[in-house]
């Protein structure tokens, strides 16, 4: 049984051992704390495409969740004391919460009214995290203590953190596909309509749709805050993370189970060496706007799906 | 009393020139139900064509401003014929906001993110008005604002292009059928909307400071008006512009500044939530 | 059996994206110089604070070449490896982690403004390397036990207002101001500066009639000045940044309303200042670390050479800058070696002499001399107090209308 499981997923076995034991193997920390970080938003991007790949709901204030997953964390930690990684999961259920407290609301308009409504949630916490300085430290954020180990242990630890976060969003994302409420996400994205008069209950399953999205952006955010010991409004709130978020998804396939982590290694990876060639920062963003919206407009299926479509090649 | 009426009138006069930014997102919203995310970008590049037009050819800023909107004009058309055309309506929010990011990024690549006006020495006094002041370079843009929304109206209502823009708003299929070419309607009303907005953002870099990532901070003040208004409304779309104007005014001089930019947002979630269509919009 | 196959392609294709992401890096990477000192830095020369980060640029610029004019340090010519932050306190962490992780520079120079400090500061303290700026002064930045962080501004922001209360000691006791309004960005060097200002305003007696915090980056200053005209107080404290200072001038002017006294920061120590304003500037006052006549050892030459290469007097950013370049090379030179650790112990433990003065170091990392206050007279800084001294002659008090 063993064996047939794993000549089945050889390939992706083979990729996640490597990665598991690639911080041993490495020749520069430099290598961990890349992967991390491409480990960081792929995990965003996987969240956002619960939401807005499968349900057909593209949010577009997903840094919303990021930053209450870090500021969890940043708080819990800071002011008292509890352990990191434990925070970094109280975050992703606050995030969840806010989810679902937004989404009530949200989650009945169509369209392009969903999107503004999103857009405006990241912009709204970002300046209510400002303005509440005593609870959250306001502009001049949070400090949290450094970790009491050297910096190479530091990083290989929080590597193990985003990567073991990284397994469990495929894995959700990849049994929810195959799953009952999977396919109802999907009849609610192609014809929301139809599938409310076929019986789907369309609002529950919105509901954990986005409470499941919010999560693991929430838990990145949270272990994310401990590694860099240093958060603000600014920073974690920013409509960049929104943005990357939708673009890997999206460049990578949204819809499928590994779009978001093939589109975000490959633009990130693009991004670190553009921004680490040109000393000019800026020009990642240009590069990356620009691709999105050619995927937007000549193939809006992203690359797994032209690899599965054009090409032929079946990657779930 | 005196503070009062301070905060009224300085938030009245920038409203104006809110208004005339939000109507040409609430004219292409309305025409092709198409929300514009990236108005606020094409508002600040208006402003920037402006200011080097002043800043390098010493052209001034007011022939600028014509110069700049009829060239968003033709940006517009273009934009919308070859691309913004050839996707799903779905999409087009997606698209357009990345083409906000892609546009600021290039400007913010090109010319920095160096904090830019266009001065102009003589605009920067005020009249005295009972003890009340009224900014001048305030006054100013109120003034082309409404003088500009006032000819858009009188064009919407009088000339061909106008009625077949709203027959267009009103009922699509209905001006097909009249004779109406919908699709080059809705290619000059993309062209027209973005020009409005550049005007309004030519205006507003002549009151205030203005950089490429200005633009995030507007677009989310833009929908608000334009949702709170109501889609496909342009009186709505005024009269919300001038009362968010007087809210934003007055929450900043009696509450704090700090929360003032969080009342476009408030307005837009609570209009969202409870009534959609707006003070005056039709059916979302 | 093709559906194996097919997977395997499309997982070989992954991998080697991957590998060749990371090939890609190995091989950009620059290669550790021999024979090169490398000293990094990332500064804001776009954006909010560009104006400012300018003068630093200059600053450290002027210090490698007088570095290497006396044949580098320890043998080696000194290179500077400069990026900009675009005045994002994200963006300036990651370059530095770039800076020292894959460039690896041997030696680091602090960027500028507070925010960007304090956040760089947590990456540059976990890779222990020092860092010596003159840029950011707040007290939070030092209040975290850091060990490999140095300042070079004379003085933390809280005590930013200290020569204008000086000054206003000074004063007859019925010419004294009784009541005061503060303003400032809600960010961490503004909020430092409000926090000392209350201090020193409340063991005056003097009766603050607002305090008022405006967002960061904001374009309009009306509503929070047209509360500060109805309390009509007599003083007026800003704690601003350039734009933010300039903005406050002009919003002032279209109000038709001057307090008593009107005392801005970082704005007012800049050239630009006068430039972007003109007349309307006269009679400010502000905060000046460091001016071209301060009586320091190696002032003039500094004045004059900075002079002869950029065609300007050097600001109190740029002797800053400089000075930070002065405290790492003492540092350098007498240890004789790059060992940060040695270079921080050093710094801690003497008191170095650079163009801003004597800087002896608390534990923390921050020299306490205190600032000048300076006023703007028909287009000249004028320093008005120094040293708990009033050495000049002010325009007070400010005619309460503009016409």
């Amino acid at each position: 049984m063993l064996e047939n499981l794993v000549r089945k997923y050889w390939p992706i076995l083979a990729i996640i051992a490597f990665l598991a034991i690639f911080p041993w193997i490495s020749p520069e920390t430099f290598f961990v704390d890349f992967l991390l970080l491409l480990f960081m938003y792929a995990i965003i991007a996987g969240g956002w495409n619960i939401i807005g790949g499968y349900t057909g709901y593209p949010s577009f204030g997903h840094t919303a969740f990021f930053g209450l997953g870090a500021y969890t964390t940043a708080i819990l930690v800071s002011r008292f004391g509890i352990p990191p990684f434990i925070t970094a999961i109280l975050g992703g259920l606050v995030a969840a919460g806010f989810a679902f407290l937004i989404g009530y609301p949200t989650l009945r308009l169509k369209g392009p009214y969903f999107a503004i409504a999103t857009l405006s949630m990241g912009f709204v916490l970002q300046i209510l995290f400002l303005n509440l300085g005593p609870i959250t430290g306001g502009g001049e954020g949070i400090s949290l203590p450094l970790p009491p180990w050297r910096i190479e242990i530091t990083i290989t630890i929080v590597y193990y953190a985003m990567f073991i976060t990284l397994l469990a969003t495929i894995l959700t994302t990849y049994l929810l596909e195959r799953s009952r409420v999977g396919l109802a996400l999907r009849c609610i994205r192609d014809d929301e309509l139809a599938a409310e008069t076929s019986g789907v209950p369309t609002t529950k399953l919105k509901l954990i749709s986005f409470m499941l999205s919010a999560f693991f952006p929430g838990v990145a955010g949270g272990i994310y805050a401990y590694y860099s010991t240093y958060i603000d409004p600014f920073t974690v709130f920013t409509p960049a993370i929104s943005m990357f978020a939708i673009i890997f998804s999206m460049f990578g396939g949204a819809g499928t189970v590994f779009g978001p982590l093939i589109g975000s290694a490959i633009l990130f990876t693009i991004d670190e060496a553009a921004r680490y060639s040109f000393t000019v920062p800026g020009i990642d963003l240009i590069v990356f706007s620009g691709i999105a919206m050619a995927v937007v407009i000549f193939f809006p299926e992203g690359l797994v799906g032209l690899l599965r479509e054009r090409i032929g090649v079946k990657i779930p | 009393m005196r503070l009062l009426a301070q905060a009224i009138v300085n938030g009245l006069l920038i409203g104006g020139v809110y208004a005339l930014m939000s109507l040409g997102l609430s004219l292409i919203f309305g025409v092709m139900n198409i929300a514009n995310a990236a108005q606020a970008a094409f508002a600040i590049l208006a402003a920037y064509i402006t200011y080097w037009l002043f800043t390098l050819y010493n052209i001034n800023p007011f022939i600028g401003m014509v110069i700049s909107s009829v060239l968003l004009f033709l940006i517009g058309t273009v934009l919308y014929k070859y691309v913004v055309r050839r996707v799903s309506e779905l999409m087009a929010f997606t698209l357009l906001y990345l083409m906000a990011m892609f546009l600021e990024s290039v400007m913010v690549f090109v010319w920095t993110n160096l904090y830019r006006g266009i001065r102009l020495p003589y605009l920067s006094t005020s009249i005295s008005v009972g003890g009340v002041f009224i900014f001048l370079d305030r006054l100013v843009g109120f003034t082309i604002a409404i003088t500009i929304t006032a000819i858009v109206a009188f064009m919407l209502k009088y000339t061909y292009f106008g009625k077949a823009i709203r027959a267009s708003i009103q009922n699509p299929i209905g001006a097909t059928l009249m004779g109406v070419n919908v699709e080059k309607i809705r290619m000059i009303s993309f062209g027209l909307g973005l020009a409005i907005s550049g005007f309004a953002g030519s205006v507003l870099g002549i009151i205030y400071p203005f950089y490429p990532t200005l633009a995030e901070l507007w677009i989310g003040l833009m929908f608000a008006i334009v949702v709170f208004g109501g889609i496909g409304s342009l009186t709505g779309t005024l009269i919300a512009a001038i009362v968010l104007g007087i809210a934003n005014s007055l929450v900043g001089t009696y509450v704090s500044s700090v929360w003032a930019p969080l009342v476009a947002f408030v307005v837009l979630i609570l209009t969202l939530w409870l009534r959609p269509t707006g003070i005056m919009g039709r059916k979302v | 059996m093709r559906s194996a196959i097919t997977k395997s392609i499309a997982v070989v294709i992954i991998v080697i994206i991957i590998a060749a992401g990371l090939a890609a890096y190995y091989f950009l990477r620059p290669a550790p110089g021999k024979n090169v000192i490398k000293v990094g830095a990332a500064l804001s020369l776009t954006g909010e604070y560009g104006r400012t980060g300018e003068w630093y640029k200059l600053g450290y610029e002027y210090w490698v070449d007088e570095v290497n004019k006396k044949g580098g340090l320890l043998g080696k010519k000194v290179e500077l490896i400069l990026y900009d932050d675009q005045s994002d306190p994200t963006t300036a962490a990651n370059l530095y982690e770039k800076l020292i992780t894959v460039d690896k520079v041997d030696l680091l120079l602090g960027p500028y403004s507070s925010a960007i400090v304090f956040a760089v500061s947590s990456v540059t303290e976990k890779y222990r390397m020092v860092m010596v700026e003159g840029g950011g002064n707040a007290l939070k930045i030092f209040s975290r036990g850091y060990r490999y962080i140095f300042l070079t501004l004379p003085g933390l922001a809280e005590n930013i207002t200290k020569g204008l209360w000086d000054w206003i000691d000074s004063l007859p006791e019925d010419q004294k101001p009784k009541t005061l309004a503060i303003i400032n960005a809600n960010d961490l060097f503004p909020k430092a500066i409000a926090a000392g200002a209350k201090l020193y305003a409340k063991k005056r007696g003097i009766q603050i009639v607002l305090h008022e915090e405006y967002p960061k980056g904001t374009t309009d200053l009306t509503p929070v000045l047209t509360k500060v005209k109805e309390k009509n107080p007599d003083i007026l404290i800003g704690g601003t940044y350039f734009p933010d200072a300039v903005l406050v001038v002009k919003t002032l002017k279209q109000l038709n309303w001057r307090p008593k006294i009107v005392f801005l920061t970082v704005g007012p120590a800049m050239p630009e200042f006068w430039e972007t304003l003109g007349e309307d500037a006269n009679g400010i006052m502000g905060e000046s670390w460091w001016e071209p006549s301060a009586p320091w050892p190696g002032v003039k030459e500094f004045v004059e050479g900075f002079k002869a290469k950029f065609g300007k007097e050097p600001d109190y950013h740029a002797a800053c800058a400089y000075a930070a370049g002065q405290v790492l090379e003492a540092a350098v030179r007498a240890v004789g070696s790059l060992d940060q650790d040695k270079i921080a112990e050093w710094i801690r433990t003497h008191t170095i002499q650079t163009v801003v003065g004597p800087l002896k170091y608390t534990e923390a990392g921050y020299p306490t001399l205190g600032p000048l206050l300076i006023q703007w007279q028909n287009g000249k800084r004028v320093i008005i107090a120094a040293g708990g001294q009033v050495v000049g002659e002010a325009i007070y008090p400010l005619p309460s209308t503009w016409d």
